[in-house]
């Protein structure tokens, strides 16, 4: 068997490529990445044999068409501006695949998927991916679910890598559209920083304050698990989230063109390059990721809430920055492996908690150190 | 007397400007600026036929040697950055010179001009803002009474604004610099760097200003008073203040891009061109100021409705007793003394009464007549006496 894994010596991704390594049963494990020489540093650092590297240049979807064919799972770790060629490119060659987030168009593609007999998982992450299989198992224990509530805590600095950065600007951007909770049958529109509340994460995170987060279970989990509500509310760290309300408040989400030093950009735009070239970006003290799902609802004919959260190494254990990104990686790598197996039987492009086996996927977290801890409380 | 006011249209310069022309002594002022149109709203606000607008970049020594033809001082309120660069000009035109301080370091290098200013019979009086300049010439007063000094500590207390008022209370760069660069203070004899928004003490300041929360602050008087008192024994000096005047959330927010290193002076490439990210900062923050017309209005207060206390404690011995002077100088208009104390430097300039180099306010102004000219603006100074009985 052979996996593909895209961006593989990225951020996130070399955790998963180094997953792979340890865990996975594939007989090649091919990283496709822009930065060859970064590649061949991972592969030459892990000294697996079954690893291989290839230059990649994801903005070339003919070359994803040439590339793909022949791998038993495509691992998407690209920043998520490729998931939707990613996706597509999977569907037409006819590869199974996976990725850490979620594009609304890749659902588009569920019909030939099936048609193809394949599967492809968009959100295999923390979240989406973890939460997933969380809401989930507390769905299945239930009649009726009424009310999910996904909480997160990435706790991370906002611009450890390119694509991480965007998608912190474009969590907290005003005109994010995609930033709703679903009640009553309707996706109900929210602005950044509302619907504040505060979430124990436990460990090195503790008790923060989260507010609506754009994120792809509310948009998923109503169909999937019949709920009646879904929200997702999360938070970074205290000083990014600070940073973010710093631009909301001043304005600098604006993106009215003006020329500034001979250079044609506007407000957002300068924001965004200067913070991704800012050496203050790419730190923070703490690393790390918290999960935390509340699902309320009835079993036989009484009220209940089911709570289950994570919990993982401290980061001077788990190896510092990668405390925060082997929560990403650790699911992406689990779910390629799940597909390669077999342990998923369902076919098209399909959300976490409808393709994968959640029994199967926490035993395989819980062999790496992300436990999973569940709480019952009847109401 | 002419006076040149270089930076007028700028939210201190604009009340130098109004000052200078409601004083009889003066008969020309020259509002120099490089924003035409502010000038023109400054000068239409004011509307006095003293008031003469020009145009030039301190940078294009030329222009600006034509402009100081004839002048009888120059007070400069454009940014501190250009203090060294203005200096220059006016001892080449034989001008003296004021300004409204140099945050510390840049004083330092200012008063290395003393030889050369003094070798060309040109006087400068630097540090004459509101604070820098109240600060030391109360600690003037105090030293004049005092056989020794063993401290001098300043807090300038301003009213602060609503919780959600975003306003910058002065120029956004040096209020960056003051919120970024580590203030300096004189600890034990030594002058020692410490963290910016660190040292906070309450302070209570005149009713209804109360207790306010002090912090340090990167201040020129610190610079100064030490070397000035050095002979009195002075082993202790600090500066703060409560926000710059500003919200607490302001400041916060401030703080918050400048950690993310909006306020880096390294340039950032962006193809052929360059930006350097604390300049981006300013200029995006720079609408964030009250406009001229609210700096030159009438205060809204009247005495004793205070706004601003700046204080200076003054501790030493006389005549081998402890004694505590406590200088409180009061307004109702924050950003009144600012522009106030300037002007008057550069008309006691205009009239020869500081002797040729260049000096820090305790070391060539007299505090009597200074605080006596700074009443008839409505600036009251009192003064409280502690001994031990």
């Amino acid at each position: 068997m052979k996996a593909l894994v895209l961006g593989g010596a990225g951020a996130v991704c070399s955790e998963t490529t180094r997953d792979l390594v340890q865990y996975s049963d594939f007989d090649e494990i091919m990283v496709a990445e822009y930065n060859l020489e970064a590649a061949n540093e991972l592969i030459k650092e892990l000294g697996d044999p079954r690893l291989k590297a290839v230059l990649f240049d994801a903005n070339n979807y003919d070359e994803m068409l040439k590339l793909f064919p022949g791998y038993d799972v495509v691992i998407n770790g690209l920043p998520w501006k490729y998931d939707l060629a990613v996706t597509k490119a999977c569907v037409e060659v006819g590869v199974n695949g996976l990725d850490v987030s979620t594009e609304e168009e890749q659902w588009d593609y569920d019909q030939t998927a099936k048609d193809k007999d394949l599967i492809f998982i968009p959100g295999v992450g923390a979240t989406p991916g973890i939460t997933n299989a969380m809401a989930k198992k507390a769905a299945v224990q239930m009649d009726e679910v009424d009310d999910i509530q996904i909480n997160f805590a990435a706790f991370r600095c906002p611009a450890p890598a390119p694509g991480l950065l965007i998608t912190f600007l474009w969590e907290f951007h005003p005109k994010t559209e995609s930033r709703t909770y679903y009640e009553n049958g309707e996706f109900h529109w929210v602005g950044p920083l509302e619907g504040l509340k505060d979430v124990d994460f436990g460990g090195e995170i503790g008790k923060q304050e989260v507010c609506y987060i754009p994120h792809p279970e509310t948009k998923t989990m109503p169909e999937s698990l019949g709920a009646k509500k879904v929200s997702v509310h999360g938070c970074f760290p205290p000083q990014a989230m600070n940073l973010a309300k710093t631009l909301l408040e001043w304005g600098l989400y604006d993106e009215e063109p003006f020329t500034y030093k001979d250079i044609e950009i506007n407000s957002l735009e300068m924001i965004h390059q200067l913070l991704l070239r800012s050496p203050q970006t790419k730190e923070t003290p703490v690393w790390a990721y918290g999960l935390v799902v509340e699902v309320f609802g009835k079993k036989d004919g009484k009220d209940l809430k089911i709570k289950i959260w994570t919990k993982h190494p401290p980061m001077d254990e788990w190896g510092g920055k990668a405390a925060y990104y082997k929560n990403i990686a650790i699911p992406l790598s689990i779910g390629a492996q799940m597909i390669a197996r077999g342990d998923v039987d369902q076919r098209g492009v399909l959300p976490p908690e409808t393709a994968i086996d959640q029994k199967i996927f926490f035993k395989e977290l819980a062999r790496r150190g992300i436990s999973i801890g569940e709480e019952v409380e009847w109401l | 007397m002419r006076i040149v006011v270089l930076g007028g249209a700028g939210k201190m310069g604009c009340i130098a400007v109004q000052t200078l022309a409601g004083d009889e002594r003066v008969k020309e002022v020259v509002l120099v600026d490089m924003n035409m149109e502010q000038a023109g709203i400054v000068a239409d606000y004011i509307n006095s036929p003293k008031i003469e607008i020009m145009q030039v970049d301190v940078h294009d020594e030329e222009g600006f040697l034509k402009v100081l033809d004839g002048a009888d001082a120059c007070l400069n309120a454009t940014v501190y950055y250009t203090n060294l660069l203005v200096m220059e000009t006016c001892l080449k035109a034989k001008v003296p010179y004021t300004d409204m301080g140099g945050l510390f370091h840049i004083t330092r290098k200012q008063l290395e001009f003393h030889n050369r200013f003094q070798d060309a019979g040109v006087s400068a009086v630097l540090c004459m803002g509101s604070a820098p300049g109240i600060p030391n010439l109360q600690a003037r007063y105090a030293a004049d009474r005092l056989d020794t000094i063993e401290s001098i500590r300043i807090f300038d207390g301003i009213k602060p604004p609503a919780p959600d008022d975003e306003r910058f209370s002065y120029a956004v760069p040096t209020i960056i610099d003051e919120l970024t660069v580590e203030p300096m203070v004189f600890e034990d004899g030594e002058f020692v760097a410490k963290s910016p928004l660190s040292g906070f003490e309450d302070y209570w300041f005149a009713e209804p200003l109360g207790i306010l929360p002090m912090h340090l602050s990167l201040h020129s008087e610190v610079a100064t008073l030490p070397i000035s008192f050095k002979d009195k024994g002075i082993r202790e000096c600090f500066f703060k203040i409560n926000y710059w005047g500003m919200a607490k959330n302001t400041i916060e927010k401030i703080k918050v891009l400048a950690d993310y290193g909006f306020a880096s002076n390294e340039p950032v490439q962006f193809g052929e061109s360059s930006v350097v990210p604390r300049d981006f900062m300013v200029a995006m923050l720079s609408g964030y100021v009250p406009a001229v017309t609210d700096l030159l209005a009438p205060p809204k207060n009247k005495p004793p409705d205070w706004t601003k206390e700046i204080v200076t404690e003054i501790r030493g011995l006389k005549d081998g007793e402890e004694v505590m002077y406590r200088l409180g100088t009061l307004t109702c208009k924050g950003a009144l003394p600012t522009g106030a104390l300037p002007a008057i430097a550069a008309i006691w300039l205009a009239e020869g009464k500081v002797d040729a180099g260049v000096y820090p306010p305790e070391a060539c102004l007299d505090p009597e007549p200074f605080f006596k000219e700074l009443e008839k603006l409505d600036i009251i100074t009192r003064v409280t006496v502690t001994n031990q009985v």
